[in-house]
């Protein structure tokens, strides 16, 4: 009784806390490097593309059809992460694929360049939706890592590419 | 039926009181300093202002410049000189008691390598955005303004003026 109660006390907060528990990769690295002065560290609820969502938006460069498929692959998705950096960008590159958990991610394509640049994109993803797309880019003077978080539907993507290729 | 009317009232007023406490204690606790000064904007004087601008603007950005400032209600502006105080903590501690106890959500944070930091918060009710908290700490200049704003706008009522902007 005397460990039930503080149990019992406790309980309403064990499913909020268990929402914000990171579940996508960058989050892991996010948390480490948020306060790191040598990243740059940007952040973008989905709230915003929300926001958008709602929004009539009109953008002279996209026609209707253009701007109803951006917005249809925008609409789910629920952040956008990015962490930057200019130093030890080698060992950083190094350092973060090894924590990369390949039994979550998937390896949607990899790029080598001559110079020693890479680029590698992992996605978790069920069905024909990705959960997370998740970039990883390393040369000798960058490191880079985003992430989108969200339901990106393949289909609305290659919607999205059909529509800009027929204009 | 009374003292339940009466405690809901009491139990609204504490919450509204203990969100703009943790924000009054931030711009008290900054405002000290030869350098560093605070004011607040009635939300009717934006609105007229907004509306004289409306008038005398000479193109159409202008005019969307000036009814997107339509939008806030009472401002208040602090702005304050950043080695004067712990303010990576100040703001760390703010922001997490404003998402924290007073369901503000993180809508963009961007820090760069060089200091320079943003942060957007807001608080919604429903689909309408009602309290707005930015933070824009400038590294170069050690200066810090932050910018508390009551609103009541919606999605919809904002693209409208990101189409004209846009134009």
């Amino acid at each position: 009784m005397k460990f039930l109660l503080p149990l019992l006390f406790l309980l309403p907060f064990a499913p909020a806390t268990a929402q914000k528990l990171p579940t996508d990769a960058i989050s892991n690295y996010f948390s480490e490097y948020v306060d790191d002065p040598d990243f740059t560290v940007v952040y973008v609820s989905g709230k915003v593309f929300e926001l958008f969502k709602d929004s009539n938006l009109d953008l002279d460069e996209l026609d209707e059809k253009e701007v109803a498929a951006v917005l249809q692959v925008v609409k789910d998705i629920k952040g956008i992460r990015v962490l930057h950096t200019g130093r030890n960008a080698t060992a950083r590159w190094k350092e973060a694929k090894k924590r990369i958990p390949t039994d979550r991610y998937e390896l949607l394509f990899k790029v080598r360049t001559a110079d020693g640049d890479n680029v590698e994109a992992f996605i978790q993803d069920e069905a024909a939706v990705i959960s997370e797309l998740f970039l990883l880019i390393g040369a000798a003077d960058t490191f880079a890592m985003l992430s989108f978080v969200g339901n990106v539907d393949l289909t609305k993507l290659a919607n999205l590419q059909r529509v800009l290729q027929d204009d | 039926m009374r003292p339940a009317l009466l405690a809901l009232f009491i139990l609204l007023a504490s919450t509204l009181s203990a969100q703009h406490k943790s924000i009054n204690q931030f711009i008290r606790h900054h405002n000290n300093g030869a350098e560093n000064i605070s004011f607040t904007i009635p939300g009717f004087l934006i609105g007229l202002a907004g509306e004289i601008g409306m008038i005398a603007a000479g193109d159409e950005e202008e005019k969307a410049a000036f009814s997107l400032a339509q939008l806030l209600g009472t401002t208040r502006f602090l702005i304050f000189d950043s080695n004067d105080f712990d303010t990576d903590e100040d703001i760390r501690r703010l922001l997490s008691e404003l998402e924290g106890e007073h369901h503000y959500e993180r809508w963009a944070s961007i820090r760069a390598a060089t200091g320079e930091q943003i942060e957007l918060t807001v608080q919604m009710k429903g689909k309408r955005v009602c309290d707005i908290v930015a933070i824009v700490k400038d590294a170069e200049e050690h200066q810090t303004v932050f910018l508390h704003a009551k609103t009541n706008f919606t999605a919809a009522e904002l693209g409208e003026i990101m189409n004209e902007l846009s134009k």
